[in-house]
């Protein structure tokens, strides 16, 4: 074996840069890949929430004074999202040209609310939260009114306007 | 063979294991022997199960598309048709079951023998950072499930998460991947559950075990020898020199043997109970849903279901990050002291009591009364007790106007509301009148809904909900007042002269005169009741009408009111006025009619003595008892 010959030492100093210089760079590296790490799972809340009206039946489809469950694609599909796009809400048909909507989305927590027609009220089968006709809450624990969407007749349809979950504070 | 032993001395010279794993593996421990020895194996059987979830969600990975639109489409594949897939999913379930039951043990086992104090601090912090990370990656396997109740576990975690102050919403962005449920929705959850959070588990596992070794396995705990951080390490380190004892296998094998026997547990759970159902597919927009989270989180849905509305806040926020936060400090707050359970009644408290609480919630979640039962049946003609007239049409109306999906009767119904089988002996027809017009608590108002003939039929019904009807007497067949004996006005009361007392029979809805207002027959002042002054008057009073009646003495310029009727006399009333009580109840008070005057008996029930329940009472100042009524009858 060749006798080996030992190289000069660092100095203290340069150690001292050395160790800085180490440990900056892994900072370096940490942060490239770090920044679209956390930006790719911090997406959604970069992009905007668009809205969209939804048809949801023609006029004459909807009884008057009826509350009846309407279903339609949601605000923001991906092509691959499939049966999980399709949201709803109650709609009813007030008279001859007003409707009201309402979210099927219960304001406790989200467990989605039936409508009686015979008791004329909303009731969610999570936890018994209780709402009137005009979305008021009638009891339980729902800490808000259900939340209504707009609605608008365009061309003689029926159609209601897409938003996100409401759940919103 | 001599080739072979070569062979591994060679490798071992290589690779080191000889001399470097060798004396991890053989570290000493403290001996133990009895049954606190097998205290010992619970984080080890952590670590099996997680293993067994790890290995048998590896498969499952390879055959789930973790896509909003196809994961349930493939997952309902792998159940159905995948060789295996079934006891796969079944495994995997049970084994994330066995790690959250394990490493609750676990951490019981730590807190109890103080085992987390002084040196072994950081290690109960990375447990806790563990036990939260288990949480959440069996919480996000439920939702890749991508059933109907996994897409509502979403929304209601949602729900929840926005009520975190101020980033409360980009919370529920964040999970969801937009603000509401998105093709990227089971993406990201697939990526938390798959990646992200096993590879923290395996990181601070690693830590945690690694902590193991350096600070050593905690000795069982002994009365009267607490840790004081001074001398401990310099002691913990002679007693292992004198008396410790490998690791491998004095100590192992017992972990060996309950590990595979956790290993068995788990293929038994899923060969004899099998994989978690799937409910239908992922429809946000279908309502036939009841989502409930599996069983280990039962306690948890039960808690957020009975705490007052005003309190939820605080339980879905403050309270969890409070639970983790009051963990993490623990060793720092209390690090040293006495570790045996014996000598720490509060760390016997509060395992006890956290024991009873989650076991107690689990059932209650389980039950899940306050959830309105939608699918309740028909009300049975024996338990209606009627298959005609007004009982029977409230009875119907219980049911289709709703009433039954939150009260029941006769073990038929929902458990939100109160139970009314027996109703009728608690509440008036006006009390229930009450209730039902205006709501109450969390019942809603039914005044604009139900009709007057409607409301009357199912108060009828309500009304005929008593004991007696229990006993299968059904609602008229009870047993009826008897006036007493004889004929004339003058057989309603009794006295004895010589002893000053007298005994008055009222009968409330004797018969239909003024439309049921009556006592013993007559009402608006018809009937005179006289007794003389000093007189100690027993009344004797039941109910034979429809409506629930009382008795009431009041003074004669009362007579108008319509509540809160005055006493004439103390104790002049039965016991319930406003209420009254129902038909074929009794009650009976006494009086001592202390003042000469005109007073008025009335039925202090709100409304009927305006409607004529009403007789004139006078106490004279002298002569005899006397019971007056047109006709004398």
């Amino acid at each position: 074996m060749q006798e080996y010959k030992a190289p000069a030492p660092y100095t203290e100093e340069r150690r001292r840069f050395l160790n800085r210089l180490s440990l900056g760079l892994s900072a370096l590296g940490a942060i490239i890949v770090g920044v679209p790490f956390i930006g790719s799972w911090l997406e959604p809340l970069l992009h905007s929430n668009p809205t969209a009206w939804r048809a949801v039946g023609k006029v004459d489809d909807f009884q008057i004074g009826h509350t009846v469950q309407v279903t339609y694609l949601n605000a923001d599909p991906l092509s691959w999202t499939g049966v999980a796009a399709k949201t709803g809400a109650w709609l009813r048909r007030d008279d001859a040209t007003t409707f009201t909507a309402f979210s099927m989305y219960c304001q406790h927590l989200g467990c989605p609310v039936r409508w009686s027609q015979q008791e004329q009220i909303f009731l969610c089968p999570c936890h018994g939260g209780v709402y009137y006709a005009n979305g008021k809450v009638a009891g339980g624990p729902p800490p808000r009114p259900l939340r209504e969407y707009p609605v608008r007749v365009h061309n003689g349809q029926v159609e209601v306007l897409a938003t996100g979950v409401p759940y919103t504070y | 063979m001599d080739g072979l032993r070569r062979l591994w001395a060679a490798f071992d010279d290589r690779v080191g294991i000889s001399a470097v794993f060798m004396p991890i593996i053989k570290h000493p421990v403290p001996p133990t022997t009895g049954a606190i020895s097998w205290a010992y194996v619970f984080g080890s059987a952590t670590l099996v199960s997680f293993m067994v979830a790890v290995i048998t969600g590896i498969p499952l990975a390879a055959q789930y598309i973790p896509s909003s639109g196809q994961a349930y489409e493939s997952i309902l594949w792998i159940n159905t048709r995948a060789i295996f897939g079934y006891q796969i999913r079944a495994l995997h379930y049970f084994s994330a079951n066995l790690m959250l039951v394990m490493i609750a043990i676990h951490m019981f086992r730590v807190f109890l023998m103080g085992s987390y104090k002084y040196p072994r601090e950081v290690n109960w912090i990375l447990g806790v950072l563990l036990l939260f990370l288990t949480v959440g990656i069996t919480f996000t396997g439920q939702i890749l499930r991508w059933d109907q109740v996994g897409v509502y576990t979403v929304m209601i975690t949602v729900f929840q998460a926005v009520r975190t102050p101020i980033i409360g919403n980009w919370i529920g962005d964040f999970l969801l991947g937009g603000n509401t449920v998105t093709g990227v929705t089971v993406s990201r959850f697939y990526a938390l559950h798959v990646f992200v959070l096993p590879g923290l588990l395996f990181a601070i596992i690693g830590f945690h075990l690694y902590m193991v070794l350096h600070a050593g396995i905690s000795e069982p705990p002994k009365n009267g020898r607490p840790v004081d951080p001074k001398g401990y390490r310099a002691w913990y380190h002679q007693m292992l020199k004198r008396d410790g004892v490998p690791f491998w296998p004095d100590a192992a094998w017992r972990d060996v043997t309950f590990g595979i026997g956790v290993l068995l547990v788990i293929t038994i759970l899923a060969i004899t109970v099998g994989a978690p159902p799937l409910a239908g597919p992922p429809n946000p927009a279908d309502i036939n849903v009841v989502p409930r989270p599996d069983w280990y989180y039962l306690w948890y849905f039960a808690a957020l279901a009975i705490i007052p509305s005003s309190m939820e806040n605080v339980v879905m926020i403050v309270a969890p990050l409070g639970l983790f936060v009051g963990m993490l400090l623990l060793p720092i707050w209390a690090n040293k002291g006495e570790r045996s359970p014996a000598r720490r009644p509060w760390a016997m408290i509060v395992v006890l009591c956290s024991g009873v609480m989650v076991f107690s919630l689990t059932l209650t979640g389980a039950l899940a009364g306050w959830s309105p039962r939608f699918d309740a049946a028909p009300l049975p003609t024996k338990v209606i007790g009627a298959t005609s007239g007004p009982v029977h049409s409230g009875a119907m109306l219980f049911h289709t106007a709703g009433c039954e999906d939150c009260h029941s009767v006769g073990g038929y119904g929902g458990l939100r509301g109160p139970d009314l089988t027996n109703v009728g002996n608690r509440l008036t027809s006006a009390d229930m009148i009450i209730r039902i017009m205006n709501g109450g608590d969390n019942m809603p108002s039914f005044a604009r809904i139900l009709s007057p003939t409607e409301l009357s039929d199912l108060v009828a019904f309500l009304q005929s909900r008593t004991v007696y009807n229990k006993f299968g007497l059904g609602g008229q067949a009870r047993p009826a007042a008897t006036p007493p004996a004889g004929k004339g006005a003058q057989r309603w009361i009794a006295w004895d002269a010589a002893k000053h007392t007298a005994t008055l029979t009222l009968i409330a809805g004797y018969n239909n005169a003024i439309a049921g207002f009556n006592f013993n027959g007559f009402g608006k002042g018809e009937m005179v009741i006289s007794v003389p002054q000093g007189y100690h008057v027993t009344v004797k009073f039941s109910n034979q009408g429809t409506l629930p009646h009382s008795a009431l003495f009041t003074p004669n310029a009362d007579k108008n009111l319509t509540t809160n009727f005055p006493l004439a006399f103390p104790g002049a009333a039965t016991a319930d006025p406003t209420g009254g009580i129902t038909k074929g109840q009794t009650d009976q008070f006494s009086f001592v009619a202390s003042k000469t005057g005109t007073y008025a008996l009335v039925c202090a029930v709100p409304g009927h003595a305006a409607a004529g329940m009403w007789d004139v009472f006078k106490v004279t100042s002298g002569g005899q008892p006397s019971v007056v009524t047109p006709g004398n009858e």
